[in-house]
């Protein structure tokens, strides 16, 4: 099996004053892991649901593999969907669940078995075929609907939010099962979640989305490191914006540390930067480059390994930054005051909504 | 006060509870023995037991023809009563949400509706439009007064369900009609079934419109008013035995089965 291309132009759903969905565009290629992340209302399961004919957009198209489905109801579309409340018949047992939509293709009695036997053992639970759903547990439950889905070869994969009914054990096993998944059968597969540790785990590329708008499309590392506006940058992982202003000439200020920084390239137009904790470290005027001040630790957040500290800032403000425990390092405590210090090329300048600069954890 | 609470409120509570459900049940344990009289009239507590009356019922015609035309007319009724109401919870489901509670007060007004008003109405229309003394029109009033419980117990099922299972069964293939009948219905069937058998004693019961339409005809409940005026045999109390048992078991068996529906997809 392999996958085809999902291509949004210019699609918009409007319920009444509300945007749900404005001037959505989006080309997502062949064989791709695209994940619609953002927070309920963003407009990503608005978007999900266009795609697979559930919602008419109000304004755009909808091409799968080349072809406008914009007209099309949702059993002519041939494309798979795993549902968060997995969404299995119950009064079917697993078998039948799964060999649903070849019998809806009039596929062969042999050809049936044998093809949900594939799909049942490419989710590990070749032996359950005789259970019903309520017999299973909520793991079990979730793959049966995969091999649902994806038994009948579809082009095109679309996931909402199909590991938010797990414990967080479950998901993170699921999610490593999904990867498999995808390797194996090739398919194109639209993902959709709020959650950002899954987003960047799973995704080929990822569409932030807010307010029915798409803030940034990329990959992954590019997405977490090349933020392109605050909202990114506090939607995906932990970051702290601090803001800046003119400075003495040639230089911006950073308002919340005090101190002036060359204005050099994006940093001379920009009005704010994400830097993000584990960028922080104590400077003990080691390194060359490094932006240095002196910050206080107001909280402790002792993990083990890790240890995140939350610190105010001379200019007022926190300041969020985190330590691995290397070889003979020290755990600071509440109300120890700190050199800190960051590299300049770590600052990213970012664009987005001006607020006093406090760090704000996703 | 808490000493009171579980010392004497609690006792008054629970003999206000049991005076109630004694109450409630008092007809119960005088009708059944009272059945089992040999007696010519009706006395209790009973003497010189037997089934002589229970002899009487299955052999009189008149009891057995006013028997088998409730009968009829309850089966036409809770068939139409069932059909149309469930329809009518999956357009309420469907519709818009904006007028979904209203049009559920609507459907759901015969039971707020004295049956007097609806006998006088339906008579009334049945003079006019010449189809007074129909079993056939009985049966549609019957079934205009049992759809409100069709449509709460069907609708509260309904409500239940997770409308994301049809929309998997669409995505998977199938077509609106398909999708219905593959993925929701099946988790309907329990309560259809039991919402059926609720329509089914409500016609069976019904006297009052029974007692304006028909003239030349008897439903059962017709034929115990008019032998309770006339003669009070013990026959009455064989018959209304019968029925308490009927309707126990068909009822539980109907709560039961749409319980362990419940369960199904509660899970």
């Amino acid at each position: 099996m392999s996958g085809a291309a999902v291509s949004f132009r210019g699609v918009s759903k409007r319920y009444g004053p509300v945007d749900a969905l404005a001037d959505f565009d989006l080309e997502v290629k062949p064989g791709e892991f695209m994940t619609f992340l953002g927070p309920s209302g963003s407009g990503k399961t608005t978007a999900l649901n266009v795609l697979a004919g559930f919602t008419h957009a109000t304004a755009g198209e909808v091409m799968i593999d080349g072809r406008s489905v914009g007209g099309l109801p949702p059993e002519q579309r041939n494309v798979g969907m795993v549902f968060q409340s997995y969404s299995l018949f119950p009064h079917m047992n697993v078998f039948e669940n799964v060999a649903f939509p070849l019998r809806l293709r009039g596929v062969a009695k042999a050809e049936v078995a044998r093809r949900v036997g594939e799909s049942l053992d490419m989710v590990r639970l070749a032996d359950l075929g005789g259970r019903m759903p309520k017999e299973l547990s909520g793991g079990q439950r979730q793959r049966v609907a995969f091999a649902r889905a994806v038994v009948f070869e579809p082009p095109v994969l679309l996931m909402d939010e199909p590991l938010g009914a797990l414990d967080l054990k479950l998901r993170q096993a699921m999610q490593l099962e999904i990867k498999r998944y995808h390797a194996q059968l090739g398919c194109t597969i639209v993902f959709v979640t709020h959650d950002q540790g899954e987003a960047l785990a799973l995704s080929d590329r990822i569409a932030v989305m807010g307010e029915g708008r798409i803030a940034q499309v990329d990959t992954p590392d590019r997405i977490y490191d090349y933020p392109k506006s605050r909202y990114v940058a506090e939607f995906i992982g932990k970051t702290n914006i601090l803001t800046l202003e003119p400075g003495n000439a040639g230089a911006v200020r950073i308002v919340e540390l005090g101190c002036d920084v060359p204005a050099q390239g994006a940093l001379a137009e920009a009005r704010m930067i994400s830097v993000r904790p584990e960028k922080i470290e104590r400077a003990a005027g080691r390194r060359e480059g490094l932006i240095d001040f002196t910050a206080r630790i107001d909280e402790v957040l002792f993990l083990g390994d890790l240890v995140h500290y939350s610190a105010v800032l001379p200019g007022g403000g926190a300041l969020l930054f985190q330590e691995h425990r290397g070889p003979g390092a020290t755990v600071l405590a509440r109300g120890d005051t700190i050199e800190l210090g960051f590299l300049l090329s770590d600052a990213l300048p970012v664009s987005g909504r001006e607020a006093a600069a406090t760090a704000v954890g996703a | 006060m808490d000493m009171q609470r579980t010392g004497f409120s609690r006792f008054a509570l629970s003999a206000y509870f049991w005076g109630v459900i004694a109450f409630l049940a008092f007809p119960i344990f005088v009708i059944i023995p009272i059945s089992f009289s040999n007696s010519q009239f009706l006395r209790f507590p009973p003497q010189d037991l037997g089934i002589r009356w229970y002899e009487t019922y299955f052999n009189d015609a008149v009891w057995v023809s006013a028997t088998i035309l409730s009968f009829k007319v309850a089966l036409l009724a809770s068939l139409v009563a069932t059909i149309v109401g469930t329809m009518a919870v999956i357009s309420l489901d469907r519709g818009a949400a904006r007028t979904r509670q209203m049009l559920t007060y609507l459907i759901t007004a015969p039971i707020i509706i004295p049956h007097i008003f609806i006998a006088l109405g339906v008579f009334i229309l049945a003079i006019r439009f010449g189809f007074a003394d129909s079993e056939i029109a009985l049966a549609g009033a019957h079934a205009t007064i049992a759809m409100p419980f069709v449509v709460l117990i069907v609708g509260a099922a309904m409500r239940q369900m997770d409308p994301t299972i049809e929309r998997a069964a669409r995505v998977l293939g199938a077509g609106p009609v398909r999708a219905f009948f593959s993925a929701t219905f099946p988790s309907l069937l329990p309560a259809i079934v039991a919402a059926g058998v609720f329509a089914f004693f409500v016609s069976f019961d019904e006297l009052i419109i029974a007692q304006f339409m028909l003239s030349g005809k008897e439903t059962l409940p017709m034929r115990i008013w008019a032998d309770l005026k006339l003669e009070v045999s013990p026959t009455v109390a064989a018959v209304s035995s019968l029925l308490i048992v009927v309707t126990t078991i068909a009822m539980v068996g109907a709560e039961l089965l749409r319980r362990r529906a419940a369960g199904v997809r509660g899970d």
